[in-house]
């Protein structure tokens, strides 16, 4: 059972909004962001309040295709959508109606052209960071990389009317390295037999540390670390991972149908425990900490080569001591679909591929073949 | 004593009852489910013991299986019809390594080791491409009874290509057919090629070995076996009941 209840997450979003309509009111500017990639340290020393736009939905993505073909993945779909949405009376407290700008990172072909379409059918600023599709950290692509940042940094201060501090960005750093901290202990604890984390709360962990401020969600984080803690430990259920692309905040039904049934201990995801995984140097100049930070975190299934992802999921199954692998891909999110095959040869353990977008239309049917893998583990 | 398997299909709900001191099954009951699964479950499972007269106290463990098997809430225990696919094919087939089972509403490849046991399965559920469903509606479109779909078939000298697996685009596909006069014959064995084309895509990536048995309701048609057959280049075996191999698994397991 979750310690996160989804309620909680929803009452926390309904605070942050509000408390972000009075920064906004203030004259304070709020950036929207998709990817890991975004440097969130860059945002905030520039003085804008950084949040996370991945709520992802059914009735947004068929509201997207109002502005991007049917066939793109669903989380471009369903932001197109809750951007609309959000303009609309149906959803005007959603925090796509609070951003001021959109800092995007070109990880995929269509998260380059998302921006794009955010700012031309909803005139919003777009800043975009072209990210390397090459994974290795040549000095030249470093280089490049720094710069863009450099420019990122001076575009935002620009947008916000405000210096940017430089010397503010390494303490930003530490911020961020302790909220990674802290969920990463939390994490840990799934090592255990009957982990005390299921993999909904770590993933409604994830989207609070990237909506909330860093000092409420290390409050909230110290309270579910004392209920973690005092969990009774027994299970004899199957320890899984679950890999693949985005899992957005309202595209949770196949977790919770496998946790049910089995306990999810770790992750391959998009972005899950990947999020937490590493930290920023802090020592030495803060922007060629952070160039080499964001170019060399735990590459996205986009970027090659991409073994770091295999041996760091070889890792994770023997240290969490994995039974499956259910590896869920977005419809025509190709990079993660792509490599189900290698993932299938190499990972050394029963998988299950699943492909679908956020509908209810397959859903029994998806329950009998989760059902039919746990009964082969 | 008697074990009790029923299997709730999203066409059929059928019931199988074993005699445990024999091993024989001694009754079998199908009607359709309908939209009201749990009832229809209970109202087979009623007739079929009334049919074997075998009292309900008598009656012992009963296991769901089927895509409904949760809403057979008076069973001790649910499978997936996967794993009762495998139970109730191996009990009659001993030597069988794969399963294909086209039903009503998905179709299944199920591959067994050499003790029984599932090693590997792909199951297409998306849409009716590929399912029993396929035929069913393409089968009123051409106004031929779906029972005659297999013998038509086997009369077909000439079967045209269907490139068209969904079956609304398969639907304009077959008026275009009509419209150019092609005998029905060769339109169905079509069908039925366009049908294997796709089980045979969706067991390419598994490891496949003899013997292969071809269960479900659509196992039932001749002309979907020969299909199935070129288009894997290999002899494929029809379940003893194709119809009651869950049913039988469930009262296996």
């Amino acid at each position: 059972m979750a310690l996160i209840p989804r309620e909680r997450v929803e009452e926390f979003r309904v605070e942050r909004i509000a408390e972000l309509q009075d920064f906004r009111r203030a004259g304070i500017k709020v950036i929207g962001y998709f990817s890991y990639y975004a440097p969130v340290e860059i945002i905030r020393v520039a003085g804008a309040i950084p949040v996370r736009l991945m709520r992802g939905g059914y009735d947004a993505e068929v509201r997207g295709e109002r502005y991007l073909r049917s066939d793109a993945c669903p989380v471009c779909l369903s932001t197109m959508g809750n951007f609309d949405m959000a303009r609309s009376e149906r959803a005007a407290d959603s925090l796509y109606a609070l951003v001021d700008a959109i800092v995007g990172v070109n990880t995929c072909d269509l998260l380059h052209r998302l921006p794009e379409s955010i700012h031309r059918y909803f005139n919003l600023p777009v800043f975009e960071l072209y990210m390397p599709r090459t994974s290795e950290p040549l000095p030249h692509r470093l280089t490049e990389f720094k710069r863009q940042l450099e420019w990122l940094a001076a575009e935002l201060a620009a947008f916000t009317g405000q210096e940017f501090e430089r010397e503010r960005l390494t303490p930003e750093v530490r911020s961020s390295n302790h909220v990674r901290g802290l969920l990463r202990t939390l994490d840990d604890r799934r090592k255990h037999d009957g982990p005390a984390l299921t993999e909904s709360d770590v993933l409604n962990l994830v989207t609070l540390a990237t909506i909330l401020d860093g000092k409420r969600f290390a409050q909230f984080a110290a309270d579910v670390e004392l209920k973690a803690g005092s969990r009774p430990r027994s299970s004899n259920r199957s320890r899984l991972m679950l890999g693949g692309s985005e899992v957005a905040e309202q595209d949770r039904w196949l977790v919770e149908t496998i946790e049910q049934k089995a306990d999810i201990v770790t992750d391959l995801l998009s972005e899950g425990t990947r999020w937490f995984a590493d930290d920023c140097n802090t020592e030495g100049d803060a922007m060629d900490n952070l160039t080499n930070f964001y170019f060399t975190r735990s590459p996205c299934m986009t970027r090659r080569p991409n073994d770091e992802v295999y041996a760091n999921a070889q890792r994770r199954v023997e240290e969490f001591r994995v039974h499956g692998l259910v590896y869920k891909t977005l419809l025509y999110c190709d990079p993660w679909n792509f490599e189900a095959v290698r993932l299938r040869k190499e990972i050394g353990i029963p998988m299950l591929h699943i492909d679908g977008n956020y509908s209810t239309e397959n859903r029994e049917q998806l329950r009998t073949r989760v059902e039919a893998f746990l009964e082969n583990l | 004593m008697f074990k009790v398997g029923i299997d709730v299909g999203s066409i059929n709900t059928k019931v199988a009852i074993r005699d445990t001191d024999t091993g024989e099954t001694v009754a079998i009951h199908v009607r359709p489910t309908g939209y009201k699964p749990r009832a229809t479950a209970h109202a087979a499972y009623e007739a079929c013991l009334q049919e074997a007269e075998i009292e309900r106290s008598r009656a012992g463990r009963l296991v769901a299986t089927g895509y409904a098997r949760h809403a057979v809430d008076f069973a001790h225990a649910s499978i997936t019809e996967i794993k009762a696919a495998a139970l109730g094919i191996r009990h009659w087939h001993p030597e069988c390594r794969a399963i294909i089972d086209i039903g009503g509403q998905d179709s299944k490849v199920v591959v067994l080791d050499e003790s029984g046991r599932v090693s590997d399965f792909k199951m297409n559920d998306r849409c009716a491409a590929g399912t029993g469903n396929f035929l069913a509606v393409l089968a009123e479109k051409l106004q031929v009874p779906l029972e005659r779909f297999g013998p038509l078939a086997l009369r077909s000298r000439k079967p045209v290509a269907i490139s068209s697996l969904c079956v609304v685009m398969a639907e304009s596909e077959i008026l275009s057919l009509v419209a150019a006069d092609t005998p029905v014959e060769d339109i169905i064995a079509g069908l039925h090629e366009a049908l294997a084309r796709r089980i045979a895509n969706m067991m390419a990536p598994l490891d496949v070995r003899p013997q292969v048995v071809f269960t479900g309701g659509v196992a039932q048609n001749k002309g979907m076996q020969l299909a199935m057959e070129s288009a894997l280049g290999q002899r494929i075996h029809i379940a003893k009941m194709p119809l009651f191999a869950a049913a039988v698994g469930a009262a296996l397991s």
